[in-house]
């Protein structure tokens, strides 16, 4: 993902998460969220700069996707899994083999949250029709929750 | 050198870029949600409030949910940001109107008080290395402010008349429960101090210590021998038992008037010495087959919380049934804990007569942990009478407590016969009756140990701070 252009991103997160939004019976819903949060997540963490304005860009195309498009359960996992992946992925206290890469997640981990945060702003403050986002309301407040629950809020 | 370099690296990046990322890392490292992600939360929070809340087009059900999801984000920027909450007075304002002083439903505050002690927060800190006191210590600790919340959220509904006669509450069980969970927030976060209630309405009336009266006469008139099918009944009785059972627990919550303080007394006495009866006499026939007992199954009809708690404090977990005898004996605990309060109305003799027959019930019943820790308590509130007032306390041969230097005994002489029993207790696999077993040996007097050595003739002091010590060693 990281040698794609920046205008390249919103069509890949597109293809990359559409199987979310159309359940299929062959496939185990669940499995395929879990695998789909996963594949978005490395693919981040795998690029040398870590998040960089690109990774930023496809981490609000991966919001905005959620928020654009029909919210299904593989949807809200996937997010939500998404979120868990940065989360997880960067503990402070590594061991030092892994501290130059750690720290640059460490680094704008506060900041990327602010990012989710921002965007999550922007669309509730122009949501119309609220009756039919509730779902994604529901989303947001998890995503939330997610950030404060995650080590105490590392207080 | 590092910090340097990397610093001048990120000036080649482009100029928002460097704004957003420089930052020395030993900055963030433990602080995940800072002051301006906070204020974004904190942004979401309020936009979504002013969703729910003037919106006409929404129905009840969707707002209901909404509120919901909201005030578990509230919640847990309480339980885990308040400091950071408390730095900005438009947000203390926001959740002083919002949360504080809002009216609410028995459901949406019970939703609060679960979000902020919920047991199932992930990534708690050496959660799987923690004691299970430590890990509700943990839980069940409250900063100031999300106290004072609590508080206000429960006195919104509280009344006395509300546990006796559980009216006007819309989910009776619900109701209990919010009480139940705020009595153990504050026996862990505030303990020492009690709560004024300067309303009237918080007074009781004769006609709700009748009601009170009534109650407590079902709950002792419960058939303890299996013949009596309580299936049907089950969940009634249960009810009216933890009614009961939460009304003793929360007597130590409020502070209450001269009057009522009296009346509450004699109610306890008498519960006390109902229960003590009913116990003694069926431990004394031996009945020990066939008890009635309680289904788990039945237990699921309470609120799943409220069950959790129940069960450490009330029930054993992992137990598919539970005898009546057993919370009956809980009740009778708390209830005698309780009693130990008043031992300042009491003169020596009359807390001498109360000591040796609790004593010997303690004894027929030295496995029951519920019962040893009440037990101690209770024993606890009335040496601490005793010894502040340490110049009026007379003791005589025939006394249950002897005075030796500042400190206050039980009489060896009485209650040494006990301490073999009681010793088996300090084996026993379940550490809090090892606790209080050992809390309760050590207001024996120590037994003088003669100790030849040589030619000289010592003397060692301490039948049970020896067996603290073994067990120390141990």
């Amino acid at each position: 993902m990281r040698k794609l252009k920046g205008s390249e991103i919103e069509n890949f997160i597109e293809i990359t998460m559409n199987p979310l939004i159309k359940p299929d019976n062959v496939l185990d819903e669940s499995l395929l969220a879990n695998h789909i949060a996963k594949l978005l997540f490395y693919s981040i963490k795998n690029h040398q700069e870590t998040y960089t304005s690109k990774s930023l860009s496809i981490i609000e195309n991966i919001l905005k996707f959620a928020l654009k498009n029909n919210l299904t359960q593989a949807t809200r996992e996937c997010v939500l899994g998404f979120i868990n992946e940065i989360l997880i992925h960067s503990r402070p206290k590594e061991d030092k083999a892994q501290d130059e890469f750690q720290e640059k997640i460490i680094i704008s981990k506060s900041n990327l949250f602010e990012h989710f945060a921002k965007v999550f702003l922007q669309w509730v403050s122009t949501l119309e029709n609220v009756q039919e986002n509730v779902g994604k309301i529901e989303l947001i407040g998890q995503v939330c929750t997610e950030m404060l629950v995650y080590h105490k809020g590392n207080n | 050198m590092y910090l340097i370099i990397k610093r001048i690296y990120y000036l080649f990046l482009p100029k928002n870029f460097i704004i957003f990322f420089f930052f020395d890392s030993n900055s963030l490292i433990g602080n995940l949600i800072n002051q301006s992600l906070l204020k974004s939360i904190f942004s979401i929070v309020r936009e979504l409030d002013t969703v729910y809340s003037n919106s006409n087009m929404l129905d009840e059900e969707t707002a209901s949910i909404l509120k919901k999801s909201n005030f578990t984000v509230i919640s847990k920027l309480l339980k885990y940001k308040e400091n950071d909450l408390l730095k900005e007075k438009s947000y203390v304002e926001f959740l002083d109107t919002k949360v504080k002083r809002g009216n609410h439903s028995d459901e949406l505050i019970n939703f609060v008080f679960q979000r902020i002690i919920e047991e199932s927060d992930k990534n708690i800190a050496h959660r799987d290395y923690m004691k299970e006191e430590e890990f509700l210590v943990e839980n069940y600790t409250l900063r100031r402010y999300s106290y004072d919340v609590l508080l206000h959220l429960i006195l919104q509904n509280f009344s006395w008349e509300r546990i006796i006669t559980l009216e006007g509450a819309e989910n009776s069980t619900l109701y209990l429960h919010n009480l139940y969970l705020f009595f153990i927030v504050h026996k862990y976060t505030n303990r020492r101090n009690k709560i004024q209630l300067q309303s009237e309405k918080y007074k009781l009336n004769n006609e709700l210590v009748h009601s009170l009266q009534n109650l407590m006469d079902q709950i002792v008139s419960l058939p303890l021998q299996s013949s009596h099918s309580m299936e049907e009944s089950t969940s009634k009785n249960m009810i009216n038992y933890l009614q009961v059972l939460l009304f003793v627990k929360c007597f130590d919550l409020f502070e209450i008037t001269a009057k009522d303080r009296d009346t509450i007394y004699k109610m306890f006495t008498q519960l006390n010495q109902k229960l003590y009866e009913k116990l003694h006499q069926e431990k004394i026939n031996n009945q020990q087959n066939g008890v009635t007992s309680i289904s788990a199954e039945k237990l699921y009809e309470l609120p799943e919380a409220m069950r959790n708690q129940f069960e450490y404090e009330v029930f054993r977990r992992d137990q598919v049934e539970f005898s009546l005898r057993e919370l009956l004996l809980t009740l009778k605990g708390e209830t005698l804990s309780k009693i130990g309060l008043f031992s300042k109305d009491k003169n020596p003799e009359e807390l001498n007569a109360m000591i040796e027959n609790e004593f010997l019930f303690m004894i027929n019943n030295k496995n029951h942990v519920d019962y040893l820790r009440s037990f101690h308590y209770f024993l606890e509130e009335v040496f601490s009478h005793l010894k502040a007032n340490l110049n009026s306390t007379k003791t005589s041969s025939n006394s249950s407590f002897v005075v030796e230097g500042d400190q206050i005994y039980l009489s060896l002489e009485k209650y040494g016969k006990y301490i073999e029993e009681m010793a088996i207790n300090l084996s026993n696999p379940v550490g809090s009756v090892r606790k209080y077993t050992l809390e309760i040996l050590t207001k024996i007097q120590p037994h003088q140990f003669p100790e030849t050595t040589g030619k000289n003739e010592s003397t060692i002091v301490g039948t049970c701070d020896a067996l603290k010590l073994c067990l120390e060693v141990c």
